[in-house]
């Protein structure tokens, strides 16, 4: 029996690839795809090492297709050589007779070469698609063949029922069932025929077809058409090929546009993001054609109809083609959700999943994140002094609030709130909760208890500013004197509430008091870092459970809400005991287990001045690990925590001799530290220090001549300031570059030997040539650097191919700035450029200096105005 | 200058320039056959380097060609190197016309007399040119 699922299933892009992974996970046999005819066979392992590997061949003539003549002794496989001449794959010899209108051509797939061979025995050329592992293994040609499996059902026209996670809520299903054709609550989408109903219409002839389909939209139906392989050497008649692809071997109509975005979600979207070879540049403009523009036409609509439009809309487009849309564009939707206040699901649209859908897309980027929590720290509006925190907070409900809650934690670990400091955030003055705060919630019978209660109320000290105001059950009592209402008087324990004010963004850390179940199972999972915001998030959560009655809820932590700043009047131990890191942190905090534990050991046992300082180390060590990037605010936290530690080469000196008189505590007694640990704390630092160093060391040598620095230096500064720099210097220490300091007179002498066409040689400050990277030795190191890692970056380049290049640059995001459709202007030699002057962009922003171009875009612009006329 | 150094340089040469063989290379192209591009390219340039009097600089010792720097490379590093040039030399024999590889740089064959080094300088210089897909030129916004 037909079924659509069927449809899905046979059009979906990587279906072939986990077929042919879960075949080659049973056997021993290979899978090989002719490029002609796209027909799979099978090889045993000696027939298949009998191939030959076209790699070298294809390498060697830059090869992109394959030639085939169809001789009276059957067909022979050429490639064009680099003169024009053509080459046998079977004979290896060039055949200088052939004309080439006899010869028709067969585009190699997006595949590396290592994967094609040559198939003497059947005379053909193959791909060997167990090698294919990553993301895309087949071509986008697919051979449709009406009797297969999925497909040998249908009839030529059917009317099949798509079932997809639709935009509405059950309860427009509910009530559509039982009112057909009405409208509930104005619903702008009503329609009298099912949105559901998909028209599938086939040939039911066996063809190879392009498995990206054409996509159109024609009266309120959309078409997704798949369609014969235009370069199969099939002919099509001119009177099937009146409009613009030819006779669709499929055809599919959508009734609705939810529907038809479903579908690609599930065929397409769902299954690569790579968009860039064969049939799928053009689909993606289709789609923007028929979705992305519509949408944004719709939000800038003032009809409400147009509104929900577009969120529907929304709600189907899948997060990797957001930034299709225009900058700013969410912000818009941002604002226009606030000022209609609209944010609970409807029956005929969930609003709220899709905010947050827009929202958790929003705040990706460090600079939206930023601007996010920053909006949410002020009013509402003018007229609305309601902090836009608890504006939300108040209109979120369920599972909802809990990913908004998540939302609004990672984007504050990238902002300046992660610092406690009052110079960093002035807002926390008014912050007066105790260092110590123990927390505890237990759950009975279901429901919950804390012994915390929290709620937004005005600022103690700025009636403007809102706050959480904690209510807490100390756990103790005093005696009280009561009045009984026989007038007799009499003393009473009465518990101890207190009140304590937080800012939602101060910085509290957090500690599972169960030292035997570290794992428990929260309905809101907390770091050891969280804004206060989180706690309060945490009792609000508690609250929707006891509603629910749902899930378990264990949470038993302790809280210390503590004033870094200082770390006065707390001991240490009692903040180093939260941290994470006794429990293994996060790559990105780059610090092993076994130096942690040390620098943890320290920090717990030596409750004084260097005990403080290890404490805080580690904790701007946490916020790195709990971030998983190094933000402004985070680095600047780390810096000020390493420098108080280590700041000169004299400050080690004494630091070893601070950690000869340590102790630290293992198993209940007190040692001293081991040569090796006090080796390993130092390099740890020595090397956090390095960071740092690169602007300090440009700060102290930036106007010495680069002669005047060695190679070992130069290596060193570079290693760890930036990802290229650190290539760089690793290749310099390899010998994979040559850098060669050149004077002023001999670097011309260079570039002129290059003979660079459109270029004047005494313009020209650095230069490489291969391996070999040429620089001015009279240039300064400020800048000197920078171009070290400008030319180094071309040498790392060197390797890899230029289609891949693109792919790769297509995917930066420098200073926030994507470059993917910038790339697609650019000649070749203009990306290789703009990869070296991001590289080199990246270098003097983390040195501190003043960037060469003040933005990404007037790089690009110089870059596409001076290397303009370069071919490569 | 002999036929086979002649013919080895103009095959070194060429390879660099294009990384592609002509019909007639025989040497460069058996070796490469043997040890892939990544090793080819690596060496056959730093002995390039070293015969090419456009990298001749005031301290460049012409005398020998130490392929290391110790300052800033591990002896891993240098082993590997070495290494390497170890088995260029075994399947490119012909690079014995001109070089001895020793274990801590490599010198020219004592045949060649200082005429003969010239002419290898000079035959560099004649025949080897930068391929413009391989050099870029960096120019800053701000400086003319």
């Amino acid at each position: 029996m037909s079924n659509f699922k069927n449809i899905v299933e046979f059009f979906r892009l990587n279906r072939r690839y986990e077929e042919a992974e879960k075949q080659n996970s049973t056997s021993t046999k290979t899978s090989l795809r002719i490029l002609e005819t796209k027909i799979d066979y099978e090889v045993d392992t000696q027939e298949f090492n009998g191939l030959k590997l076209l790699r070298d061949i294809f390498k060697l003539f830059a090869t992109t297709e394959v030639f085939i003549l169809n001789s009276p002794s059957g067909k022979e496989f050429y490639v064009k050589t680099n003169s024009g001449t053509y080459f046998n794959l079977n004979t290896e010899q060039i055949n200088t007779g052939i004309i080439s209108t006899d010869l028709y051509e067969v585009p190699l797939e997006d595949f590396p070469p290592e994967q094609y061979f040559y198939d003497s025995v059947n005379n053909c050329v193959v791909i060997a698609v167990i090698f294919l592992k990553n993301i895309q293994i087949f071509g986008d040609s697919i051979r449709y063949d009406p009797y297969s499996d999925l497909l040998e059902d249908f009839s030529p026209v059917e009317t099949l029922s798509y079932s997809y996670n639709t935009h509405k809520t059950w309860i427009y299903d509910f009530v559509s069932f039982f009112i057909p054709n009405n409208d509930p609550e104005g619903n702008p989408f009503a329609k009298h025929v099912s949105d559901n109903d998909v028209i599938v219409a086939q040939t039911r002839i066996a063809e190879v077809i392009n498995i990206i389909p054409v996509i159109t939209e024609s009266n309120g139906k959309y078409y997704a058409y798949y369609i014969y392989k235009k370069d199969d050497g099939k002919i099509v008649p001119f009177y099937q090929n009146r409009i613009n692809f030819s006779v669709p071997v499929v055809s599919l109509t959508f009734n609705s546009l939810g529907a038809f975005m479903a579908y690609l979600n599930d065929t397409v979207f769902s299954q690569t993001e790579n968009f860039t070879k064969e049939k799928r540049p053009a689909f993606l403009d289709q789609y923007k054609e028929i979705v992305i523009l519509p949408l944004i036409r719709n939000l800038e609509s003032k009809s409400t109809f147009s509104y929900y439009d577009a969120l529907q809309a929304l709600y189907y487009l899948p997060e990797s083609l957001f930034y299709m849309l225009p900058e700013g564009f969410l912000w818009k939707f941002f604002d226009k959700a606030i000022a209609n206040d609209s944010f609970t699901n409807k029956p005929y649209s969930k609003e709220e999943d899709i905010f947050l859908k827009i929202l958790k897309v929003l705040v990706s980027t460090e600079q939206n994140a930023v601007k996010f929590i920053e909006r949410l720290n002020k009013k509402v509006s003018d007229k609305n002094p309601q902090m836009l925190l608890e504006f939300f907070n108040d209109r979120i409900h369920g599972n909802n609030f809990l990913e908004f809650a998540d939302i609004v934690n990672k984007a504050w670990r990238k902002t300046r709130f992660v610092d406690y400091s009052l110079e960093a955030n002035p807002e926390f003055a008014s912050t007066n909760g105790p260092k110590l705060l123990p927390y505890h919630s237990e759950k009975l019978a279901g429901f919950f208890f804390s012994n915390v209660s929290a709620s937004f109320e005005n600022s103690p000290n700025d009636k403007k500013e809102r706050f959480l105001r904690f209510k807490f059950e100390t756990g103790r009592t005093k005696k009280v004197t009561k009045a009984h209402p026989k007038a007799v008087i009499y003393k009473a324990d009465e518990e101890i509430v207190e009140y304590y004010d937080y800012h939602p963004f101060y910085p509290v850390k957090i500690k599972n008091a169960d030292e035997d179940n570290q794992d428990q199972e929260t309905a809101i999972k907390l770091d050891a870092i969280v804004p206060a915001f989180m706690l309060f998030a945490n009792s609000n959560q508690q609250f929707w459970h006891n509603v629910m009655k749902s899930g378990e809820y264990a949470l038993d932590i302790a809280v210390i809400a503590g004033s870094y700043g200082t770390l006065s009047g707390i001991a240490v131990g009692e903040i180093i005991g939260t941290l994470a890191v006794v429990r293994g942190i996060g790559a990105v905090a780059g610090i092993t287990s076994s130096v942690a534990n040390i620098v943890l050991k320290l920090a717990n046992a030596e409750d004084s001045v260097l005990g403080q300082a290890f404490c805080e180390y580690l904790f701007w060590i946490e916020m790195l690990s709990l971030s998983g990037e190094l933000t402004i605010a985070i680095r600047n936290g780390l810096k000020r925590s390493v420098v108080r530690l280590v700041e000169k080469e004299e400050d080690f000196v004494k630091l070893e001799r601070q950690l000869d008189d340590a102790f630290i505590e293992e198993n209940g007694a007190q040692r001293k530290l081991t040569k090796q640990e006090k080796k390993e704390v130092l390099e740890e630092l020595d090397k956090r220090r390095g960071n740092f160093k690169i602007d300090n060391f440009i700060e102290r040598n930036g106007g010495k001549a680069i002669a005047e620095i060695s190679k070992k230096i130069i290596i060193q500064e570079l290693r760890g300031a930036t990802e290229t720099a650190t290539q760089v210097a690793e290749a310099l220490t390899t010998g994979k570059i040559k850098l060669v300091k050149l004077s002023k007179e001999d670097l011309l002498v260079k570039v002129k030997e290059i003979d660079p066409k459109e270029i004047d040689p005494a313009s020209v400050l650095a230069t490489q040539d291969d391996k070999f990277i040429f620089i001015r030795n009279d240039r300064p190191v400020r800048v000197a650097l920078g171009e070290i890692v400008h030319e180094g970056k071309h040498v790392l380049d060197e390797g890899m191919g230029i289609a891949k290049l693109r792919e790769e640059t297509k995917l930066i995001v420098h200073d926030k700035f994507p470059m993917k459709s910038w790339v697609d202007k650019m000649t070749d030699s203009q990306v290789i450029e703009l990869r070296a002057r991001i590289a080199e962009r990246e270098f003097q922003i983390a040195a501190k200096i003043k960037p060469d171009f003040s933005s990404p875009s007037d790089m690009i612009t110089f870059i596409m105005d001076k290397y303009k006329k370069s071919k490569k | 200058m002999n036929r086979i150094t002649k013919k080895l340089l103009l095959e070194i040469l060429s390879f660099l320039y294009t990384r592609k063989f002509k019909k007639d290379d025989i040497y460069v192209k058996k070796a490469y056959e043997k040890l892939g591009s990544e090793i080819i390219v690596n060496r056959l340039y730093d002995l390039k380097g070293w015969v090419d009097p456009v990298h001749h600089l005031k301290d460049t010792d012409l005398e020998k060609y130490v392929y290391y720097d110790d300052e800033f490379m591990t002896e891993d590093v240098i082993q590997n190197i070495y290494n390497e040039f170890v088995l260029l030399f075994k399947y490119l024999p012909e690079l014995k016309e001109i070089f001895v590889l020793k274990e801590k740089h490599i010198e020219f064959n004592s045949s060649l007399n200082k005429n003969d080094t010239k002419e290898i300088y000079q035959f560099v210089l004649d025949f080897y040119k930068t391929h413009p897909r391989r050099a870029t030129f960096l120019k800053k916004p701000y400086e003319k």
